[in-house]
């Protein structure tokens, strides 16, 4: 991981860094719908996949997903994080050559305007929360309903 | 999985005496005033258990970068927050892990949010409340607010 976290100025205002979402952070808001947590964006130092380093190796985007099939995919562009405060820059490691940082500290009202901010990707629409409630069930990582405790 | 009061115990009856200052439960202390050994269980305290149960369950790296799993004793101490300032009709909370080992709470109702953070990395816990296309938020710590916590939380009913 890196220990320079640097603001990087050579990856564009408008880049996308895309974000794996864990089910246990899609909550249920108004009208039966998902919403995701600000809890997934509340790290000091977040990674993310680089759209660009993804793009130049021919990955598309759903490839962030490739060893998490039962994760979903957000993007924030480089833009709104750097708006906030944060510092954007490359992380390659070995098992992802396009991992990046969004650094920085992050306020309630910071992490609040990420989540706001970010755009699905996978899927491309916000899903219904029955279908997240179902499978965090079958995953045994939640779910609405009580089950009789012993 | 582990019987309630083994995975919970902090959770006793002792928790649920009535709270005088609410229309609620007032009413469950008048009819529990002929039957005190049974106080009533709030009806959000059980899928609150359920979520808080499954979450302690997940593992090391949970989300694939690096998280920690949920400790217990956060846990606790969400759950004996939750008993002081809700009422027994108050809807359940949706329970998010954090990345380091702490548990946030949270409601998305009627245009109306609320989080309350319990970070396991020696933070206090914190609040967070704020409304849908209005300019409304606060925020500060959960051990100075116990009233403002149980005002926003019945305002999600």
């Amino acid at each position: 991981m890196a220990t320079n976290y640097a603001n990087d100025p050579s990856i564009p205002h408008d880049e996308r860094l895309f974000r794996r979402i864990h089910l246990t952070h899609l909550v249920e808001s108004d009208g039966g719908k998902a919403e995701v947590s600000s809890a997934a964006f509340r790290k000091i130092d977040l990674s993310v996949n680089l759209e660009g380093v993804m793009t130049s190796a021919g990955r598309l985007p759903d490839d962030a997903l490739r060893n998490h099939p039962d994760d979903l995919l957000m993007s924030v562009t480089a833009g709104i994080c750097r708006n906030h405060g944060q510092q954007v820059g490359p992380d390659p490691i070995p098992e992802e050559p396009a991992h990046g940082y969004v650094f920085g500290k992050k306020s309630r009202t910071t992490r609040r305007a990420l989540r706001d901010a970010a755009k699905w990707v996978v899927p491309k629409e916000p899903p219904p929360y029955d279908q997240i409630c179902d499978r965090k069930k079958q995953l045994g990582i939640g779910g609405r309903d009580a089950e009789a405790l012993d | 999985m582990a019987t309630y009061a083994q995975a919970l115990p902090a959770l006793t009856t002792s928790l649920f005496r009535p709270k005088w200052g609410s229309g609620v439960s007032n009413a469950v202390a008048f009819s529990t005033a002929s039957y005190p050994s049974e106080p009533a269980v709030p009806a959000w305290l059980q899928p609150t258990i359920k979520s808080f149960l499954d979450l302690l369950q997940l593992p090391q790296n949970w989300d694939g970068y690096g998280a920690s799993q949920m400790h217990e004793q956060i846990v606790q101490q969400a759950l004996l927050l939750l008993v002081k300032v809700m009422d027994n009709d108050a809807p359940p909370p949706s329970v998010v892990p954090l990345s380091d080992g702490g548990v946030q709470v949270e409601w998305h109702r009627h245009g109306r949010n609320l989080e309350i953070e319990f970070p396991a990395a020696g933070e206090a816990p914190g609040f967070y409340y704020y409304e849908d296309n209005s300019e409304t938020e606060c925020e500060g710590q959960v051990s100075k607010s116990y009233d403002h916590l149980q005002t926003y939380i019945a305002s999600l009913k």
